[in-house]
């Protein structure tokens, strides 16, 4: 190895830690700091206008501990537990989309004249604002002048009180959510990941006699796992942090809480109640839970 | 690295700079010097009426200038206590039933000898009751000019196909529930009525209910009269099936409005705030407004709308003179017709200049004397939230209300306790 070309090589590092910096910083600045800050805030209880109160772990204690009441153990903030369970309900959408976007992706895969026409369509919710789809969807489900309830009934079905009611508000929401994210972001991920699934394999499996059926499942699918991986990887991240603008939007977290998601109670404490330290210890579990969560997913994915 | 090659070595770093500059540059001072920042909640009309008073205290006082910061969306306080945290507080704010929240943080100038001080400001033409809200620790931190009421809006025509004589003002519970009754059309017998009797669920003040004991130190949620409240609530929507079930949230207001348009609810739970929105949803159409029933006679929901200075106003003077000028002047007068104004002159000239056109407006003006407003108590949202999730999970019948106030007392306790 030359001198100089030890030097470029030095040059070149450089050169590739100046490329990084402004988004090395940018995530220091507005990510790992905020992170950082957040964790630090959770040990404190703190209402913008005090001085923040050094508490330990007893925001920690108060969200996940349990206490013996005369009923039996019961936990400290049973809210935290019921808003997980929403969220986690929520999430159960995502396999469905997930599902969705696939078939959306395989549709149009077969090409047509209309291929594009349908590509934009399907997509065109991705980029539509969100708040005027939830108002849209809002009325959709209205469950006496609703759409929906409209058509049920043409067919004979009287439709439920979707958002008015504790049992359909999630379905209501999953259903819109369903909508919004069959054509969207993962249906452009799955159409660029069936472009790299070889037609020479597909071919060699027509060939042996392997059916529609029979190719996707042993040739597309398999092909297919690195972008579900992702897509699902993405999901859970999202599923995890989601729900607050939809809840806020469109039922305020009701009917009894259905709607509320973790993010939402984040919101809540935070910008409703002021609770900021309490706040951010419901932000850290939500930070280790999403981490876990990816990890085995990472794990499980990777294995595949 | 053929990028390093062709960039020299000065852009780079001015790229990274300006880069840097970019990722960390606030948009600077949020206002000019010597201008007063005067905070309202938004709303088309309300944004021209700040607007043009703030004008009109600028020709007034030459050298002052007042910028008014409309705040949209409906978490008014909540954004208005980021803002303040954050140091960047408006000068005068305007408050309503949120005061307790404010001053409890002491973010308010203590108005009080300012108040005294000031003969143009007889405060005996202000109901003590009504000043006092405004109140924290015995003294004053801000003037109400207005009252935010309810009331119940009913369709005539509706009225008058049903054959139903218009509601009285001293009209009882049971009087109101026959009304509902009689207006309540189902042709199909699907139970879910084509013509509500009513929308939009009862105030428990009117059962005589209420969120705190007299003294704010313990709640008061599961009293024999909040029950009351719920039952009857329930009976509304699943006896008689004269109401919709209700959402417990503002959202429910946009949606009763809609409806009662289109003449699908005969009666309707209104607030003075709407009034303006009904006029133009109803315009053509025969509507009036009358008191809500009452257990024990007439009792309006009530809150407030006034002003309040911060106490890191750079100019305390001028904001004084300018919230002297906004409750004494005036300058608020538009709002007469659907805020109640807080003088006792005004309201007389209220009823003069606007008369009984519809909507009769001596139904805010009489209800000064029946007046029931939430405790202006630090952590009210929070309190109010305890409770609403309460009477939420009653209307979804997911509990009983015994059941549901006892949990809801706990949780109020456990926040009131909490405070101290």
């Amino acid at each position: 190895m030359t001198a100089g070309h030890s030097r470029s090589k030095r040059g070149d590092f450089g050169a590739a830690l100046l490329f990084l910096l402004p988004n090395a910083l940018g995530f220091s600045f507005f990510t790992l700091f905020p992170v950082a800050a957040a964790v630090a805030l959770s040990l404190f209880d703190w209402n913008l206008f005090t001085e923040p109160r050094f508490v330990g772990l007893a925001n920690f204690a108060d969200l996940l501990g349990f206490r013996n009441t005369p009923e039996g153990w019961a936990p400290n903030d049973p809210r935290f537990w019921k808003f997980t369970g929403n969220t986690l309900f929520l999430m159960l959408g995502i396999p469905v989309n997930v599902a969705a976007s696939l078939g959306l992706a395989l549709l149009l895969r077969r090409g047509g004249r209309l291929q594009v026409t349908f590509r934009t369509l399907y997509f065109l919710p991705s980029i539509c604002t969100g708040i005027g789809i939830y108002v849209m969807w809002q009325w959709l489900l209205n469950p006496d002048s609703g759409a929906l309830n409209k058509i049920l009934a043409v067919v004979g079905i009287a439709g439920p009180g979707w958002l008015k009611s504790y049992e359909w508000a999630k379905p209501g929401l999953m259903l819109m959510g369903l909508w919004s994210a069959a054509g969207g972001t993962n249906m452009v991920l799955y159409l660029a990941g069936l472009q790299n699934v070889p037609s020479e394999l597909e071919e060699a499996a027509a060939l042996d006699g392997a059916g529609a059926w029979g190719r996707f499942r042993h040739v597309v699918w398999p092909c297919l796992q690195p972008t579900t991986f992702f897509i699902l990887t993405m999901g859970l991240i999202h599923g995890f942090q989601g729900g607050f603008d939809a809840a806020y939007v469109m039922t305020r977290g009701g009917p009894d809480g259905s709607t509320t998601t973790i993010s939402y109670y984040i919101f809540q404490h935070a910008f409703r109640w002021f609770h900021m330290g309490y706040a951010a210890a419901i932000a850290v579990v939500l930070l280790g839970v999403i981490f876990v969560a990816t990890a085995l997913n990472w794990r499980w994915g990777s294995r595949e | 690295m053929a990028i390093r090659r062709q960039l020299p070595g000065w852009p780079r770093w001015a790229l990274l700079a300006a880069m840097l500059g970019l990722a960390g540059c606030s948009g600077g001072p949020s206002r000019g010097s010597g201008e007063i920042v005067l905070a309202h909640p938004a709303s088309t009309e309300m944004t021209r009426l700040y607007a043009d008073a703030a004008d009109a205290f600028e020709r007034d006082h030459p050298g002052k200038q007042v910028r008014p910061l409309p705040i949209t969306g409906s978490d008014y306080y909540g954004k208005l206590l980021v803002l303040m945290a954050a140091r960047e507080s408006p000068d005068v704010v305007w408050m309503g039933q949120g005061f307790g929240e404010f001053a409890d943080r002491g973010v308010f100038l203590d108005l009080e000898d300012r108040v005294r001080a000031d003969p143009s400001l007889d405060a005996s033409e202000m109901p003590a009751e009504v000043l006092n809200w405004y109140r924290a620790n015995g003294r004053l931190s801000g003037l109400p000019f207005g009252l935010d009421l309810n009331f119940i809006v009913y369709n005539q025509d509706l009225f008058d196909a049903a054959r139903e004589p218009y509601p009285r003002w001293d009209w009882t519970l049971e009087q109101f529930l026959a009304t509902a009754r009689r207006l309540t059309q189902d042709r199909d017998g699907d139970g879910k009525a084509e013509v509500w009797g009513y929308r939009g669920g009862m105030e428990p003040f009117s059962f005589g209910a209420r969120l705190l004991t007299a003294d704010h130190t313990a709640p008061d949620v599961a009293s024999p009269e909040m029950i009351h409240y719920l039952r009857f609530s329930l009976d509304l929507m699943y006896r008689w099936k004269v109401s919709p079930p209700i959402a417990a949230s503002d959202l429910e207001e946009q949606e009763s409005m809609v409806d009662f348009q289109s003449g699908r609810v005969a009666m309707l739970h209104g607030h003075s705030w709407l009034l303006p929105d009904l006029r133009k949803r109803m315009a053509g159409r025969r509507w009036e407004i009358c008191p809500p029933p009452g257990v024990n006679g007439r009792a309006h929901w009530a809150s407030s709308q006034g002003f309040c200075i911060s106490r890191d106003t750079r100019d305390p003077e001028t904001s004084w003179q300018l919230l002297r000028y906004l409750v004494t002047s005036d300058a608020l007068w538009p709002l007469a017709d659907h805020v109640a104004p807080v003088k006792k002159a005004l309201r007389t000239r209220m009823l003069k200049e606007f008369g009984i056109s519809r909507p009769d407006l001596r139904v805010l003006s009489e209800a000064v004397d029946h007046l029931n407003a939430d405790p202006r108590v630090p952590n009210l949202t929070e309190l109010r939230s305890r409770l609403s999730d309460a009477v939420e999970r009653v209307i979804q019948r997911r509990a009983e209300p015994e059941a549901a106030m006892r949990v809801a007392s706990r949780e109020i306790a456990e926040v009131l306790a909490r405070r101290h």
